[in-house]
């Protein structure tokens, strides 16, 4: 186990159920039961087919999820050993503390430099040094310097698909998160983009912890050290990529991987 | 199908087509017929004087300075007003409530305050702010009696533009621990901004326009305003009263000439945003 707390997982989550309320109807179970670790400095795979729970897992690690649709959940989520909902934890903060890429590339409408300070801004950074070395910082982080360093200015709707992935990407790292999630953010992209992606995810993971959620089986195979698989709300099984490819414990998920599912 | 009735299609098409290009030509015919009527009648007094002398003799001579400045003076008054509270109802309804009956029932108002004839505003303005209020005929009565009038215009057209900001990016705000009111103010409305001003900019037209319910609330005065208690005189009612009172048709054409001209620049700088938004 590498990171600073070694011995002390990043993320824990314990017995995590969740069901979304529907609005004159009964509720809508996502997530049944799930248990899982990710120790820092890594990248864990969440791979499965649609509509398995995956989304509205990542959602929940950063308490995005109660922001567009209220539900109920029992269970724990501990970040470095601490409740994020708990009612001391501060949703705003944790956020911060755990980002979130979208699988579309969203720009927000303003300059390249202004996307990325963003978040540092909202908290209360202003010291123009510090969020100039942010930027480079982050750029650099995605691979997305090289391409844009000479118009910071420009308006970030105006990159491509993929510079605009990479610079949601950096945007999150901007937050110097503890941990960031990543909800399908290569679905919409090119072959390049995506390597280009898959790059910048394992160059950093030794700063930022990663979960990735993939439709792309071979994607976790490539980047992921942990990979877990899920499958109608469950959490079928999950353990390091090579073995769960290799050899996995689950017929379904053998299934899954090798591309027999129905 | 026979080849009669096809040829029987063909002509009836045409003869569609013909229809509807004569309507839209006709449509064109009688914006630019007011247009040219307008010139050829009000070109002998337009000059740089005209919009900056003084009115000598009621209007017969001289220009509409203090006119000018008024109606400018009103329509900034209004928006001042009307602005604020329709963009904060806007967001209330689009953004802090789910659709319910209330938001149906303020929806439903703010459509039939913009079914009412503005002379029933000048009427409701009259009784309230001049009369029970005190103001007076005056910039501040008719400002706040047009800011009613065009407050539906404005709390429509910002609603749609914030409906249309793509909820993902709201969610990205989030994402970067941004609160809803930072959401709001740092994302959503600076994407609407365009959307928003275009609502802003036909609003303006329209009370540059108004004429009935000015009357009523801002009165007649020629005097230039030396304060918002002041009453004064807009471009329209100078126009109607010119010609109503028979004191001058040739100036009372200029006034119309040039008021057509303001409203028509800012039609046109209203069409340019949205062109440009899209």
């Amino acid at each position: 186990m590498t990171g600073q707390q070694a011995g002390v997982n990043l993320l824990e989550v314990e017995n995590l159920s969740y069901a979304y309320h529907v609005e004159g109807g009964e509720p809508v179970t996502a997530l049944k039961n799930i248990s899982l670790q990710l120790p820092a400095g890594k990248i864990l795979a969440i791979i499965g087919p649609g509509r398995s729970g995956k989304s509205t897992f990542l959602r929940l690690l950063n308490r995005l999820q109660e922001v567009t649709l209220p539900g109920a959940l029992s269970g724990s989520i501990k970040l470095e050993g601490r409740d994020i909902y708990s009612g001391d934890y501060d949703p705003y903060q944790l956020r911060r503390e755990v980002a979130f890429t979208f699988d579309k590339p969203q720009a927000l409408d303003m300059s390249i430099y202004d996307n990325i300070t963003f978040g540092p801004r909202l908290a209360g950074q202003t010291h123009k040094g510090d969020l100039d070395r942010i930027v480079e910082e982050t750029l650099r982080a995605a691979f997305l310097w090289e391409e844009v360093k000479d118009r910071l200015s420009l308006n970030a709707n105006r990159l491509s698909g993929g510079q605009k992935q990479r610079l949601s990407i950096a945007r999150s790292l901007a937050l110097k998160p503890k941990l960031l999630l990543l909800d399908e953010p290569c679905s919409a992209l090119d072959p390049v983009s995506t390597a280009r992606v898959e790059e910048a995810l394992v160059a950093i993971k030794a700063q930022t912890a990663c979960i990735l959620v993939t439709n792309i089986t071979r994607q976790a195979a490539r980047v992921a050290d942990l990979t877990a698989f899920f499958l109608m709300s469950e959490l079928i099984e999950s353990g390091p990529t090579e073995r769960l490819f290799r050899r996995p414990a689950d017929k379904r998920t053998d299934d899954y991987i090798s591309g027999r599912f129905g | 199908m026979t080849p009669e009735t096809m040829a029987g299609n063909r002509s009836y098409n045409r003869l569609g087509i013909g229809l509807s290009r004569l309507m839209t030509v006709m449509v064109g015919a009688i914006l630019i017929g007011i247009l040219v009527f307008l010139v050829i009648k009000g070109y002998k007094h337009l000059s740089p004087g005209f919009f900056l002398h003084n009115p000598i003799d009621l209007g017969r001579e001289g220009g509409i300075f203090p006119v000018l400045v008024s109606t400018v003076l009103l329509a900034l008054t209004s928006l001042c007003i009307a602005v604020p509270f329709a963009l904060t109802t806007a967001v209330f309804l689009t953004e802090y409530t789910r659709e319910s009956w209330l938001t149906t029932v303020i929806r439903f108002g703010a459509e039939c305050l913009a079914g009412i004839p503005s002379i029933i505003f000048g009427l409701f303005g009259f009784m309230l702010f001049v009369v029970a209020m005190g103001m007076g005929w005056s910039i501040l009565s008719g400002g706040l009696t047009l800011a009613c009038m065009v407050l539906p215009t404005i709390i429509r057209t910002s609603e749609e533009a914030i409906k249309a900001v793509p909820g993902g990016l709201r969610q990205v705000g989030y994402s970067l621990g941004a609160t809803k009111s930072q959401v709001i103010w740092h994302i959503v409305l600076p994407q609407a901004r365009n959307g928003i001003l275009t609502g802003i900019i036909l609003a303006l037209g329209r009370v540059l326009g108004e004429t009935a319910c000015v009357i009523f609330t801002t009165g007649i005065s020629l005097e230039m305003p030396t304060s918002f208690f002041d009453s004064a005189r807009s471009m329209s009612v100078h126009f109607y009263l010119l010609a109503r009172e028979g004191i001058s048709m040739d100036m009372a054409y200029t006034t119309a000439l040039a008021l057509m001209g303001m409203i028509l620049c800012i039609n046109v700088a209203a069409t340019w945003l949205i062109a440009r938004k899209n």
